[in-house]
């Protein structure tokens, strides 16, 4: 009996230990974005629609971005693939997804052959106004059409932020689209390294 | 005698100067205005628009306008700028940019950038694509941009 309350006793004391051990190392953790986010199911460059939390388990890289876009949009997916291609073999467990929301231009067929140039694994999505709509105001991207007289060379005014989303499709980060791909390669694979054993086991311990 | 050769030996000479001051400005014009990283965006080939990026220095004592540019590639070119506004980037025409006296501007991703709609894609064949630079002062010079 004195042998299982000592045991229980020890137990409790690692926990403890480990938990603020845990909470003292977190601040270094990227930290998970509440604000932003969530599930979204479009329809995808796979040819049908594809939702979000298929890639659970992977590392996202997100854009918002359109295929008629000249300047910020080409420099983001080609430094999403420099950034896959730093990451080399542990590129495995990232996927890029790139949301267009010139629902009026950008058809599948479309997104499939702009991204191919990029990099072949990189997903497209699209969707109708509403669709696009609901999930941009999920990630806070912001999008305006930029006045012209040529109804093909309309602009977008947009938002340009590359999201990090974590193997449980959280956002753990925003960058700027010319934000130093040293940095994201260094996060992407900190979330990929994961949690130590000691931290599961913390976690699953509070959450009983 | 001596007077009627030595008066043609100067009209000579100031013919030829007369007819080798244009060339030597445009040369001028040129050398003062060194354009460095000239390239342009090798998009998808479903893409309808493109843009160029390059780096111009001015190493004279006169500040220099740029006032448009043009190549032969499509028929609608722009200059343009990207404004960061509220969390938006928002592209704006701009009608002529000033190169400061002994000073560059770099043209780059995200920035200032010549901006080309509806390009003819017949240009991917080619190594270069010829920009014309066009200034204030009515001067102008062709730059080469590699695709990349």
């Amino acid at each position: 009996m004195r042998i299982k309350q000592i045991a229980s006793l020890l137990f409790s004391l690692i926990i403890i230990t480990l938990t603020l051990f845990t909470n003292t190392i977190h601040a270094k953790e990227l930290p998970i974005n509440t604000r932003l986010g969530g599930h979204f199911k479009l329809p995808g460059t796979l040819n049908r629609p594809v939702a979000l939390n298929e890639y659970e388990g992977k590392v996202l890289l997100l854009n918002f971005g359109y295929t008629t876009c000249p300047d910020i949009c080409p420099m983001v997916l080609s430094r999403l693939s420099q950034t896959l291609k730093r990451l080399k073999e542990d590129s495995d467990q990232v996927q890029v997804l790139f949301i267009s929301f010139d629902h009026e231009r950008d058809t599948i067929h479309k997104l499939q052959q702009y991204l191919a140039h990029f990099n072949s694994n990189i997903i497209g999505f699209t969707g109708t106004k509403a669709e696009l709509k609901t999930v941009a105001k999920q990630y806070g991207a912001i999008f305006a059409k930029q006045q012209t007289s040529v109804e093909s060379d309309v602009l977008y005014a947009h938002s340009d932020y590359i999201y990090l989303l974590d193997q449980k499709n959280r956002i753990r980060k925003l960058y700027a689209s010319d934000h130093n791909i040293d940095e994201i390669v260094a996060d992407v694979r900190s979330l990929l390294k994961g949690q130590p054993w000691w931290k599961k086991l913390a976690e699953m311990a509070l959450a009983e | 005698m001596k007077r009627l050769i030595q008066y043609h030996l100067t009209l000579l000479l100031l013919i030829q100067l007369h007819m080798s001051l244009p060339h030597a400005m445009a040369q001028n014009n040129k050398t003062q205005l060194a354009i460095t990283n000239a390239w342009i965006r090798k998009v998808p080939t479903i893409s309808t628009h493109t843009a160029a990026y390059f780096q111009i220095k001015n190493t004279s004592n006169k500040n220099r306008i740029l006032v448009n540019i043009s190549s032969p590639i499509a028929a609608k070119i722009e200059i343009h700028t990207i404004e960061k506004k509220n969390g938006l980037s928002i592209m704006q025409h701009i009608d002529s940019i000033l190169i400061p006296s002994h000073s560059k501007v770099t043209f780059k991703p995200g920035g200032y950038h010549i901006m080309v709609f509806n390009f003819d894609q017949q240009w991917f064949d080619q190594k270069t694509v010829p920009f014309t630079f066009q200034f204030d002062d009515g001067s102008s010079f062709v730059e080469h941009f590699i695709w990349q």
